[in-house]
């Protein structure tokens, strides 16, 4: 074999898709390498992303069934992230491998035995209740310190395959720097880490159909394989979960570009109809396709950020990308304001009390269009919007360029001045935002404007 | 198209009156020291073809759709079924004037290697040139040109016969720079079927600081090859050097020699008194780059084997180590190096849906415009993966790595390294 040079580690990381996605496809990487100890006993991906034909309660989902014929044997990996349940590992101590027989053919049935094995990115696993009480070995990926995957805990099956497989984990294998961008696990269009790999390989895919099959109607099955390049490995029930979101997907494209178009001298680029999208075919279309991407993408990202989770718990998907394909603009409402919530500690009694609400209600400011700061006693509150940006901007650009400014909120300035004035006049120890505690008496005004103003782009920024 | 471009009947027709044309441009060249007006050098192209009948080519090229530009083809067999006179016309349209640019080229298929289309000239090198785009430059069109990079020309260099010339184009103002990308090709090609330019030009983080922005250079002669040497072994230019063609001298014995000059994109312009030593060179071209893209390339495509009890998924990453350092900490300029590589012009054609999943780091969902293969990169200042995934019972095709790091070592990073996994260092620069 050639020498490979090896590159800098880090490639792809799971940045972009999520840990399990990113365990899937590195068990599947070293499972194919060049001088795989598994491919040495002929292992080789049975299923990914299996399901048992059990009921819900019997049922097991092992991410990834390697087997390898020849020993007739199966590693039953389950990738995990994060929680682990103690019921779903007592399925797998109880799963026969009869069960498994029924979708593979090996060389001796008689003999034929499986291994359950969770595959983990923490070494805290192994001290996790669920597998004290169900001791399954655990095998873990040291990323990013080693990038190998060793035995952390417990011990394989004692069959033929025990010595091969204690050993070969015990000795860990060293994972290559690039893994195979393969499989895509979460398919949901919910807020997923996945969620944004899965539009955009998806939408990358539909113009690669339309230029690989020199054709205007799209067949959501086909697309799948152009999606996942070993859509035939991927389990039955996974697969239909896989068609039923890119349906989704695909008539989510109809729809926008239905809106897109209504009123407008121009007719839409695409139509979802009888269970396929019927399409045109030209670089037009591969621009609006990456439009819709960027988007779509937009609004998932919404979906995603915890900010607005808590701030807008049932916005759906569809509402957050007829917002962004509108451009809201217009007057601020109470949805769509930030509330930065600022608490102070006094270092005795409080004479900014009686000077500022001397019977602890609550007082508001308006400070400008769109920034309103509300305080009692202890509590302070900014409320923070502007009419004049749309509501994207408002939300999301602050997430984005990661910062609060001028630009965002014009009126920001005028806000924390009137803050500082009010600190300023209380013998304050601390003020709160978020996780900073500020001591305003070891700051100069203009000092404290300014660590006040990072703390709420901070809190905004979610950190 | 010149008066005298003649349609031929047959194989032996053709090949004689070639032999003729060759000899005649040798001739001129050492006695006259130039060519007479109306003749041209033989010009032979080839281009990689995945599933197109010669007999198509009216239809198709009628297909090709441009704002200013309306083209119309016209095939005429010879007895040899493996041979066509093919006639391309471009109708073109500016400021209310319409011109017409007409050149007859001569289809020649190898059965032993039906991938690459061979096409004959003897029209203007302009004309032919810009004619011939047409044919590859539509989305999905499933042709394109072979993509020999320099470590690749200099190997041919070795292997085929003399060096005797040499030509250099290293254009890092055009990707990075001020200059938009494949500004001296025709005005057409911008607007055909390909997305709007994704940067302003006064948006470049151009910087002065650069090691060379453009290297132009064109050598004839003996000294080609110890200024190849020369170049390789600096520290500084051969971080500049990117080879866009090398010419050769070849010969079986005193009588039958031939001049070649081989451009990185596929074209060979040739005169000597051998037309069979012509073919020969592109012959042998041919079969070296076949080698390396079905024995090193298109073996490690990510795609899966089905076996009687599951998948054994294949392939690996590519990757290309970069050594030229300018796109480190320096953001802008590699937002600027990923827009405009990945914006789907020519000569990338990867249009793709990028992610920036890092300070220094770009995923690209992208799909390659000549065929519709589903690539996935993962881009760094340092290095580039490149993800090529098979579709069951579609030809995915390896060229497009090629055409990719060729055209980094143009216009980025000469000294560029592509490996993989199971085949290690494919292409490195020379030492």
């Amino acid at each position: 074999m050639a020498e490979f040079s090896p590159q800098q580690l880090n490639s792809l990381s799971f940045k972009d898709i999520s840990p399990q996605t990113y365990l899937i496809n590195v068990m599947v990487r070293v499972t194919q390498m060049e001088n795989s100890p598994l491919k040495k006993y002929g292992y080789k991906v049975g299923v990914i992303e299996f399901q048992t034909d059990k009921t819900d309660r019997e049922k097991t989902n092992p991410d990834l069934i390697l087997t390898t014929e020849k020993h007739s044997h199966s590693l039953l990996v389950e990738c995990k992230a994060e929680s682990l349940k103690s019921r779903q590992l007592r399925r797998y101590e109880g799963l026969q491998p009869e069960v498994l027989l029924s979708y593979f053919t090996v060389k001796n049935p008689e003999l034929y035995y499986i291994d359950p094995v969770i595959f983990s990115l923490s070494d805290e696993t192994c001290e996790k209740r669920p597998i004290k009480d169900h001791p399954l070995p655990v095998i873990v990926l040291k990323y990013p310190d080693d990038n190998k995957i060793c035995l952390e805990c417990n011990d394989f099956r004692k069959g033929h395959m025990y010595s091969h497989l204690h050993r070969i984990f015990s000795e860990c294998i060293n994972v290559p720097d690039h893994i195979l961008r393969l499989q895509i696990s979460d398919v949901y269009l919910d807020p997923h880490e996945d969620c944004r790999a899965f539009v955009k390989r998806l939408l990358e895919s539909i113009i690669s159909y339309l230029l690989k099959e020199q054709t205007k109607v799209i067949h959501p099955e086909r697309l799948a394989h152009y999606i996942y390049p070993i859509w035939e490995a991927i389990g039955p029930q996974k697969q239909d979960q896989i068609i039923n979101s890119v349906i989704e997907v695909l008539k989510r494209i109809s729809i926008y570009e239905r809106d897109r178009t209504r009123g407008k001298r121009q007719k839409p680029f695409c139509e979802f109809k009888e269970g396929k999208l019927i399409i045109s075919n030209d670089i037009n279309t591969y621009e609006a396709i990456r439009r819709f991407g960027n988007l779509m993408i937009e609004a998932l990202d919404v979906l995603l950020k915890k900010t607005c989770e808590k701030k807008e718990k049932n916005l759906t998907l569809d509402e957050a990308l007829k917002r962004k394909s509108e451009g809201k603009r217009g007057e601020l409402t109470m949805e769509d304001k930030v509330e930065i919530p600022i608490t102070v500690e006094y270092f005795g009694e409080d004479p900014l009390w009686k000077h500022i609400s001397p019977k602890g209600e609550h007082k508001e400011v308006e400070l400008g269009k769109g920034v309103k700061l509300r305080y009692n006693r202890t509590e302070f509150k900014l409320a923070l919007g502007h009419p004049q940006v749309d509501w994207f901007s408002l939300i999301i650009i602050p997430f984005i360029v990661g910062y609060v400014g001028h630009r965002t909120y014009p009126y920001i300035d005028k806000a924390i001045d009137k803050l500082v004035a009010l600190i300023r006049q209380g013998d304050i120890k601390a003020v709160k935002i978020g996780a900073r505690k500020i001591p305003p008496m070891h700051y100069s005004e203009e000092e404290l404007k300014q660590i006040i103003k990072e703390a709420i782009d901070e809190y905004i920024r979610g950190e | 198209m010149s008066e005298n471009t003649p349609i031929f009947k047959t194989r032996e027709e053709f090949w004689r009156f070639m032999e003729r044309h060759i000899s005649k441009t040798y001739h001129h060249l050492t006695e006259e020291e130039r060519l007479p007006y109306k003749h041209n050098y033989l010009k032979s192209y080839l281009i990689e073809v995945n599933s197109l009948d010669p007999r198509q080519i009216p239809e198709y090229i009628s297909q090709i759709r441009l704002r200013q530009t309306k083209l119309s083809a016209k095939v005429i067999p010879t007895k040899d079924p493996r041979l066509y006179n093919i006639i391309i016309t471009a109708l073109i349209t500016r400021g209310g004037r319409t011109t017409k640019k007409t050149a007859t080229f001569y289809l020649d298929i190898s059965p032993k290697l039906p991938r690459f289309w061979i096409i004959h000239t003897i029209e203007k090198s302009q004309d032919a040139d810009a004619l011939l785009k047409y044919l590859v430059i539509k989305p999905g069109s499933r042709l394109d040109r072979p993509w020999f990079s320099s470590n690749l020309l200099i190997e041919f260099s070795k292997k085929l016969g003399e060096l005797k010339g040499l030509g250099i184009q290293y254009k890092y103002s055009e990707i990075l720079g001020e200059h938009p990308l494949y500004s001296e090709s025709e005005s057409d090609e911008s607007v055909i079927d390909t997305p709007e330019d994704p940067f302003m030009k006064e948006e470049f983080p151009y910087t002065d600081e650069v090691l060379a922005s453009e290297f132009t250079m064109r050598v004839w002669g003996r000294v080609s090859e110890r200024l190849l040497k020369k170049l390789l072994k600096d520290k500084y230019l051969r971080q500049i050097s990117a080879l866009s063609s090398i010419g050769i001298r070849r010969e079986s014995d005193k009588d039958s020699f031939i001049l070649e000059d081989i451009t990185y994109w596929g074209k060979f312009k040739t005169s000597g008194s051998s037309f069979f030593e012509h073919m020969e060179i592109i012959h042998e071209v041919e079969r070296r780059y076949l080698k390396l893209l079905s024995e090193r390339i298109e073996s490690e495509l990510i795609s899966a084997e089905k076996t009687s009890f599951g998948y054994y998924p294949k392939g690996s990453p590519f990757i290309i180590t970069l050594q030229n350092t300018e796109l480190q900490d320096n953001p802008k300029l590699f937002e600027a190096f990923v827009n405009k590589v990945f914006s789907g012009r020519p000569p990338f054609r990867i249009f793709g849906i990028k992610s920036k999943i890092a300070k220094d780091e770009y995923v690209i969902y992208g799909t390659d415009l000549h065929n519709g293969d589903p690539i996935e990169l993962e881009v760094t200042p340092e290095w580039i993966a490149i993800h090529l995934r098979s579709i069951p019972n579609q030809n995915v095709c390896g060229n497009t790595i090629l055409r990719f790091f060729t055209n980094i070592q143009r216009y980025y990073d000469p000294q560029a390294v592509l490996e993989s996994e199971t085949n290690g260092r494919i292409l490195a620069p020379t030492a």
